[in-house]
Parts: structure tokens; sequence; C-alpha cells
């Protein structure tokens, strides 16, 4: 049977940088886009209201001409500690998620602890999918090659 | 990027039987009759279109009659949307922290100048 559980996705990192400096990546539009899209992809940020139901929206432009589009809404701001907002895709078939981000003095640094949560999920997958997302790859690419041949 | 089909709860659910995961993927390497796949798995032909109706509700098989056997072939577009779900976010959001860094730096080396 399908469980349509909540595996959440963690990330904590230390990076060299002052809780002032890391919040202002966060929350100044010009430094979003800079960071924001993945290395081949080019982003926009069109709204960054970072504040309690302020609305964000960030679109990223792909080197084939698409564009894709991300927003949702601040569910929580609390400067230089915690961003919580809602997190969906436009025109995708995924459900909303959500991510939370805290930040925290350390000695070295700034830490940054992402929570992307809400995510559907087929529960005991969570601990198989290292092992089998490998699988699944070479598989798909198997039957894709075999298929062009 | 990151494009997802719906229902993949469907998918992984279908994908977290190991007998499954078998059948896809013996299915790579070609399609199959049901008879076929019954064999190595030492199943009725029952218990294993069991699986296969399960596999062919997530869009990961399709099962196509000929003639008085019915073969399965792989669909691999539901497979792939499968395989990039996690891999895409972890990644993601990893990436991303690195880059983020690394703007914090270079605007630290704009300012001291």
């Amino acid at each position: 049977m399908t469980k349509p559980l909540l595996a959440p996705l963690e990330i904590r990192r230390v990076i060299d940088a002052t809780l002032a400096e890391t919040w202002a990546a966060w929350t100044d539009p010009a430094l979003v886009a800079r960071w924001f899209a993945p290395s081949d992809m080019r982003a926009e940020v069109i709204a960054l209201e970072v504040r309690k139901g302020g609305a964000y929206r960030i679109r990223m432009h792909d080197r084939e001409g698409r564009d894709h589009t991300v927003g949702g809404s601040y569910v929580a701001v609390e400067p230089q500690r915690r961003i919580v907002m809602t997190w969906a895709w436009e025109g995708g078939a995924e459900p909303q998620s959500q991510v939370t981000v805290e930040f925290a003095e350390r000695s070295g640094g700034t830490e940054i602890f992402v929570l992307h949560e809400r995510l559907p999920d087929a529960g005991s997958i969570d601990a198989h999918r290292k092992g089998w997302l490998g699988c699944l790859d070479n598989l798909a690419r198997t039957h894709a090659s075999r298929r062009a041949s | 990027m990151v494009k997802y089909t719906p229902n993949l709860d469907t998918v992984f659910g279908a994908l977290a039987d190991p007998t499954r995961r078998a059948i896809v993927a013996r299915l790579a390497t070609g399609s199959l009759t049901v008879g076929e796949l019954a064999e190595p798995f030492n199943m009725s032909l029952p218990a294993v279109s069991k699986h296969l109706a399960v596999l062919d509700d997530a869009g990961l098989i399709e099962r196509v009659r000929r003639g008085r056997s019915v073969e399965c072939v792989l669909a691999p577009d539901r497979l792939k949307a499968a395989a990039d779900w996690f891999g895409d976010y972890e990644k993601f959001w990893a990436d991303r922290l690195d880059a983020l860094e690394r703007v914090i730096r270079q605007n630290r080396r704009r300012k001291s100048r």
C-alpha cells in the first residue's frame, strides 16, 4: 500500500560568512538572483517580499529558452534567525511543499539549515532511495538507448 | 529541471516491493510475456499478474495482448521521473548553498577593494 508519508530533506552547512551577510543573501533580491538558479540557468527575482504573508517568485531561464518559476509565500520570517516559506513550481504537478531555513552563528561562520518538507513520498523508499536511484537511472538509460537503436 | 509527473506516490509505492523492482529490472532489457516473467520468480501466473497490475497502474509498464499471451513493456518516462525525484532536490539545495557562499565571498572581495 502506498503511504503518502513525509520524507523531509535536510541539509546543514556552516559557511564562511557572518550572520548578517548570510541573511542578506536570502533577502536581498540582487543577491538571491546570483545564487538561486542552478549554474546552467539564470535567475530572475520577480518578487521577494520577505515578511510574514509576503510572496516570493523566482524565475529561472534555462539554456533551451524554457522558464521554470518557483514561488510561494512566507509563513514565518524572523530576521537573522528563520524563514519558513511555501514552495511550488508554477505549472508543475508536484504539490506545494514547504521550506524552512534557519540561521545560527557558529565559530567559523554561519550555519544554514534547510528543511524541505511535505514532499510526497512513499515512506520506506526513503531508506532505500540512495541504493535504487542509481539503478533506476541506469534502467531508464538502458531502455532509452535500446529503444533508440 | 524540476518537472514532475503526477502520482509519483503511486510510482514509489509500486517500486517499494522487491519483486516488482526485479520485474522492472528484467523488462529494462526487453519486453517479456507474463509467462516469461513468472518463470524465475517461482510464482504463479495470477501472483505475477497482480504485481504487473500494480506496475501498470503506476504507469511503469504497459501490457499488450499478443495472440494468446500478454507482453509487458517498460514505460521508462515514469521511471525517469521517479529517479530524478529526490536526486534533484538534494542536489538542488546542496548546489545552491555552495553558490550562496561563493556570492558572499565575491561581495566581500568587492567591498574590500
